[in-house]
């Protein structure tokens, strides 16, 4: 399969075909577009063309080499190159015949086993499967909890809803293992040995990923239940007003509920001390959703070539997560976190050390949570 | 620069309207594109070259799992700098 090489005048008369412009026109537009692009390159500026890609210069450093005829130590000088990255769509694009196409898992094997195409071309689903199927079950979840909320008698319901969930979070992790194992069986090929070893290793990891998906949706309980709690004390109060509870709205939640407390002395304690965790969440909550104002700041750094903002957090904060909060106090000089120039000068604000806890995990998956929400804009 | 930075500099240096500008620009890369797809090599003299290329389809060895994985073939795009550009490009001095 020799490929054509389509040179000058064919782009020209191409181009002209297919604006439906002279000649003449389409030959001007590309020589002023190939000069524009390299004038803009030259001064070290990169060129974004919507639909195609990026081009950019990047900077290859001198190294050294051995010349292959006599042997000597000779330096290659650092130089400047032309490199393009083409956008999402012209990658798609590119690989259009290939799509299909899978990674397949080959587990152990004795001797290395060329892949027949049959292989390669099944196409591998199991990931969206249990992804439904987790979708299911937390459905299921809310639906339980939603309808506990309309249960009346609230002492019961503390409890049974603490249960339910329990109970309905270690379903959910049993019949994830018991799914987990199934695919994986399916996937093997019979006829290949098994290495036990590495099996186990392979389900631990996938045993730990479930974990971690479990703990994100806890967060979201979390919240859940805390909306729930309001909900319940209010109702109580509602329904016992021969006992003088003066009910303003602004009373915070955990005055009402040392006085209610008072009334039923049985679980006093264990009410107490869930909620005292629980509003110590809250108030990072409160804390994260609060919009900041950064009206203290460390320090101001001018970015030099070659500066990121992960590593200007790391320096001041010792903690590259943080690079978002840098990136808000100065949001009015970026386009985008990605694009962060020379010469620009970047105030480092201050932070509430309740927020930018290292140690905290909480505050490192919110620092992530709004670095994933910069680069997506 | 962004698309319509690159747009308003085509435009004023070759004295058309900008929205004109637009379309040829578009049309030229829709032009590229279906040249590219139909497998040819498409060469810009004196700037350089768009091609896709197909990687063949490889055996990757997760270094700390020991599983194994086939990775198919796949095609992607490939931008070859020309000898001259390369020249002009020596001659500005590096700046860090």
């Amino acid at each position: 399969m020799s490929k054509e090489k389509i040179n000058a005048a064919e782009i020209v008369e191409l181009l002209a075909q297919h604006a439906a412009v002279s000649k003449k026109s389409a030959d001007d537009f590309l020589k002023a577009f190939i000069t524009t692009i390299e004038e803009t390159l030259m001064s070290n500026d990169s060129v974004k063309i919507n639909g195609l890609g990026t081009f950019k210069l990047q900077w290859n450093e001198a190294r050294k080499s051995v010349d292959v005829n006599t042997g000597a130590e000779i330096v290659i000088d650092g130089y400047y190159k032309v490199v393009f990255t083409p956008d999402a769509a012209l990658k798609e694009l590119a690989n259009e015949p290939y799509e299909h196409l899978q990674p397949v898992l080959l587990d152990e094997v004795e001797t290395a086993e060329p892949a027949t195409s049959d292989e390669i071309t099944e196409p591998d689903q199991t990931p969206l499967k249990h992804f439904n199927e987790q979708a299911d079950e937390i459905k299921d979840i809310l639906s339980e909890i939603n309808a506990l909320n309309d249960n009346v008698e609230p002492e019961i319901k503390e409890s049974k809803k603490n249960e339910n969930q329990d109970t309905t979070v270690k379903n959910v992790n049993n019949s994830h293992s018991k799914e987990d194992f199934q695919p994986e069986k399916l996937r093997r090929f019979p006829s290949y040995k098994r290495n036990n070893n590495n099996d186990f290793l392979f389900i631990g990891i996938m045993l730990g990923g479930l974990l971690i998906y479990l703990l994100i949706d806890f967060d979201v309980f979390s919240i859940l239940t805390k909306y729930l709690d309001s909900h319940r004390f209010r109702q109580e109060v509602v329904r016992y007003p021969e006992n003088q509870f003066v009910l303003p709205d602004n009373i915070p939640v955990d005055t009402l509920l040392s006085d209610t407390s008072l009334l039923e002395a049985d679980s006093v304690l264990q009410q107490d001390t869930v909620v005292l965790q629980k509003q110590e969440q809250d108030e990072l909550q409160l804390l994260f959703d609060q919009p900041r104002v950064y009206k203290e700041f460390i320090a101001t750094e001018e970015v030099i070539p070659g500066s990121r903002l992960t590593r200007i957090a790391e320096r001041h904060y010792g903690v590259k997560e943080f690079w978002v909060y840098i990136y808000e106090a100065n949001q009015d000089q970026f386009y985008s976190p990605d694009e962060i120039e020379p010469g620009m000068v970047l105030r480092i604000p201050k932070l509430n050390p309740k927020i930018a806890d290292k140690n905290n995990p909480r505050c490192m998956e919110y620092a992530l949570k709004l670095h994933d929400l910069y680069l997506e804009r | 620069m962004k698309h319509k930075g690159l747009v308003a500099a085509v435009a004023s240096k070759t004295n058309q309207p900008e929205n004109e500008i637009e379309n040829m620009l578009q049309a030229t890369i829709d032009m590229l594109k279906s040249q590219l797809v139909d497998g040819n090599i498409v060469n810009f003299q004196g700037f350089g070259s768009f091609e896709f290329k197909r990687k063949e389809e490889r055996l990757s060895v997760h270094p700390a799992t020991k599983i194994r994985t086939l990775i198919p073939p796949k095609q992607v795009m490939n931008f070859r700098q020309s000898a001259t550009l390369k020249v002009k490009l020596k001659e500005i001095p590096h700046h860090e």
